[in-house]
């Protein structure tokens, strides 16, 4: 089995942050488990870009969800694994009936709906106070929960680092499995041509509804880990801000390819903690970040190393790589 | 078409300086989150108050106090007095013998005024900076999760948030965390005597509608019913509403007056809409605390008659004592309310909250004789024994009570009006007055 450029890159990076969290103090641990968890989030917003051709603002909406229902669960005596599985259901099911409203638009009408989607959602979080506390937040109840067997204390210590690092890892591990599965070849060909998967009979609209509630539950169960690392959710989990961060982490990474959101979430997290102790507007600098990569690295960080490793495999006469190219044209 | 040897182009020379640029700022910020207990940036834009003249003990270990403030985002305004007011605050003291006869640091760093990028900023406050103390946020969800924060790392942590469950919530409220300034609950219990004796019995409420507005919805509600009037409508409004005329045609047209509980940029453009509405000759208050979000002088004309509450008068005059003149002399706003060299308006509520911080900090770290973080506990036992705080250039303002129940202070309030192009006080509460009972008892 061949490893890609790109993925060879992402692997080595998730094992050298597992081996380097040995060396880091907590504050550098935090750092890696919170560039984890917004992973997630941008998971989420390029599978549902790349395989249900939405280039949705409305992931955190699903995040949050996960966030909210796992806190509130608990609260309500459930136990956490059973809250944090029900997160993640709550989101799928969110993502069904956005998706279902979403898949059946063209691609603007979609990308402006998700946008109302996220700004209804944030104001619902705000107006709900005794439920979800608005901007002041709820508090996940601070005691010793047991998850698969395992002590969890909430809130950022080495348990949840590790808790979130393996989940991460998991699915990333599980989505470059499944990019060699069949059925995703079937994702890749309604991905570069829609028109002609439709044509030789494929029911494009479902595969695109089910990828965008595997994003939503993806997103959920973003939010579930976030409600256990951080211990306190706000309605800032659901806001339109955090959409513009989940699209940016994903398109500075790239598309279409299982490391791209990983990558973008780890630049720019870091990038903007570095810029933050020398200048005050970092988010300025960080949108300069993604002129320059949208200019220089139309496919971000790691769709350009994929793209690289097709340009050397071509002259040996391997097949090319999914690249984030098809994408922009099915949205 | 091969290009012979080695050329730079324009785009490949953008393409390397863009790669080249963000592989450093990886490396460095790898490298930063590896050595635990690095150096507070002095050198920073965010710059770190109380360096500058430190004639006091220069061999000795400075206290490093964090500050987590709002420098951008939606509190970016009130955020630049609050650190005005601490960077100030540091340098009195430091010029005056410091803390203990040690000097003080302040480390800034900046929440954004977003409650994910405050929880990461705090970390690096407790973890790479080390700071001693912690002067806290403004925005209720970033404090909230502060508090949390706080108590497990065995931190002082002082919020100049006005959120109310930090003092008023079993599940928030520790013995981490000191409230000086005021939360909603006060300052309505304080002032609705007065408004509904000498403004209007009758009220409307228009609030943004998220826990700070949904706050003081409710304290003054109950204190204008306590005190014998009546809110009659209660209208929330998203934040950044574009149209507010759906909402302000919800106001009952027999309303005395409005209190309104509204943010910036839904503040400033509810006045033109209320006047465009025939509510313009309905008397307006505006909460606590929120006058400070935007210079109500832009108004103009609209800005006549505007009242407020606030624990700091706006011009010098209307307290002029030798500890208020200090405050404006060392934070550098003139008699007017105007800040001297810019002309701006200035935010003294927002100045009084950091400076008493820091005095308060100052105060229990001398009265207690602490040495280091491990002292932290028995700081706290004497702040809770040694509750008062008397008028001087550290509490310039008056006398401030730091209930040790709750760790909630209070001091007197004021009533204040916009008059002929002057915020001037009309009415003054005693501290006594703005007390209520404790929801949770600290010490227990």
């Amino acid at each position: 089995m061949k490893l890609r450029l790109d993925n060879t890159v992402g692997f080595v990076s998730l094992w050298a942050i597992l081996a380097m969290s040995l060396v880091f103090g907590s504050y550098g641990r935090f750092l890696l488990t919170e560039i984890a968890l917004w992973t997630f989030l941008a998971t989420s917003v390029n599978l549902v870009y790349s395989y249900a051709g939405i280039l949705s603002a409305a992931q955190p909406t699903f995040f949050g969800l996960g966030a909210y229902a796992t806190i509130l669960l608990v609260k309500f005596g459930w136990n956490l694994p059973g809250a944090m599985a029900m997160g993640v259901i709550a989101a799928a099911v969110g993502g069904l009936l956005c998706g279902w409203i979403l898949v059946r638009m063209s691609a603007h009408n979609a990308i402006i709906t998700s946008l109302i989607i996220v700004v209804i959602g944030h104001m619902i979080g705000n107006s709900l106070r005794p439920i979800t506390g608005a901007e002041d937040g709820i508090s996940l109840p601070g005691k010793v929960y047991s998850l698969l067997g395992m002590p969890i204390r909430p809130g950022p210590n080495s348990g949840t680092f590790y808790l979130t690092i393996g989940a991460l890892a998991l699915l990333l591990t599980g989505l470059w499995f499944a990019e060699r599965m069949r059925g995703w070849k079937v994702l890749v060909a309604i991905r570069q041509n829609p028109i002609k998967a439709e044509m030789i009979g494929y029911n494009v609209r479902l595969y695109r509804l089910i990828m965008f509630v595997f994003g939503a539950a993806v997103a959920g169960l973003g939010g579930c880990l976030f409600a256990v690392v951080m211990a306190h959710v706000t309605t800032a989990s659901l806001s339109i801000e955090l959409a513009v961060h989940s699209v940016l982490w994903a398109i500075v990474g790239g598309v279409a390819t299982v490391f791209g959101p990983f990558a973008g979430v780890l630049l720019i997290v870091l990038l903007s903690e570095t810029l933050a102790n020398v200048v005050l507007y970092v988010n300025a600098l960080v949108g300069l970040v993604l002129v320059v990569t949208i200019m220089c690295l139309r496919q971000g960080v790691m769709g350009s190393l994929a793209t690289r490793w097709w340009t050397l495999g071509a002259a040996k006469g391997s097949s090319p790589p999914p690249t984030s190219s098809s994408t922009s044209e099915s949205a | 078409m091969t290009k012979p040897g080695f050329e730079v182009t324009r785009r490949s020379f953008i393409r390397t300086a863009g790669i080249l640029g963000m592989g450093v700022a990886f490396g460095s910020g790898l490298l930063g989150c590896a050595t635990p207990g690095s150096k507070p940036q002095k050198d920073s834009p965010v710059p770190a108050g109380g360096t500058a003249k430190e004639p006091i003990a220069s061999g000795k270990d400075a206290i490093l106090i964090g500050h987590h403030a709002e420098l951008s985002g939606g509190l970016a305004l009130s955020g630049y007095w609050r650190k005005k007011g601490v960077d100030a605050a540091a340098q009195y003291i430091n010029q005056s013998g410091g803390i203990a006869g040690r000097p003080v640091k302040i480390v800034t760093v900046d929440t954004e005024t977003n409650a994910d990028v405050g929880n990461r900023r705090l970390r690096k406050l407790i973890e790479e900076d080390k700071v001693d103390f912690i002067v806290g946020a403004e925005h209720g969800g970033i404090a909230i999760a502060s508090a949390k924060v706080a108590k497990e790392s065995q931190i002082l942590y002082l919020p100049t948030s006005r959120s109310d469950p930090l003092t008023l919530s079993a599940e928030v409220a520790n013995r981490y965390v000191y409230r000086v300034v005021s939360g909603t609950v006060g300052p309505a219990k304080a002032v609705a005597g007065w408004f509904t004796q000498n403004v209007g019995k009758k009220w409307a409420i228009i609030y943004s509608d998220y826990a700070w507005g949904q706050s003081h919805r409710d304290s003054w509600t109950q204190a204008v019913q306590d005190n014998g009037g009546a809110v009659s409508a209660a209208i929330g409004i998203p934040i950044n509403t574009a149209d507010h005329i759906p909402y302000i045609q919800q106001i009952p047209r027999d309303v005395d007056a409005i209190q309104i509980a509204l943010i910036p940029p839904d503040l400033p453009r509810i006045f033109p809409v209320l006047a465009q509405s025939g509510l313009g000759d309905k008397q307006r208050y505006i909460a606590d605390g929120s006058l400070v979000l935007f210079d109500v002088y832009s108004l103009g004309d609209l800005a006549e008659g505007i009242w407020y509450s606030d624990q700091v008068p706006w011009v010098l005059a209307d307290q002029d004592t030798p500890h208020m003149r200090n405050l404006y002399e060392k934070v550098g706003v003139d008699a007017n309310g105007r800040e001297v060299g810019t002309g701006q308006y200035a935010a003294m509520g927002d100045v009084w909250i950091a400076w008493e911080i820091m005095g308060f900090i100052k105060t229990i770290v001398e009265g207690s004789g602490w040495k280091a973080k491990a002292d932290t506990l028995k700081l706290i036992e004497w702040a809770e024994a040694h509750p008062n705080f008397p008028e001087s250039d550290l509490f310039p303002q008056g006398e401030l009570y730091v209930r040790p129940d709750d760790h909630q202070g209070f001091a007197k309030h004021h009533v204040l009006q916009v008059k002929s192009k002057a915020i001037r006080v009309q009415n003054t509460v005693d501290m006594q007055a703005t007390i209520y009972p404790a929801a949770v008892n600290l010490q227990a």
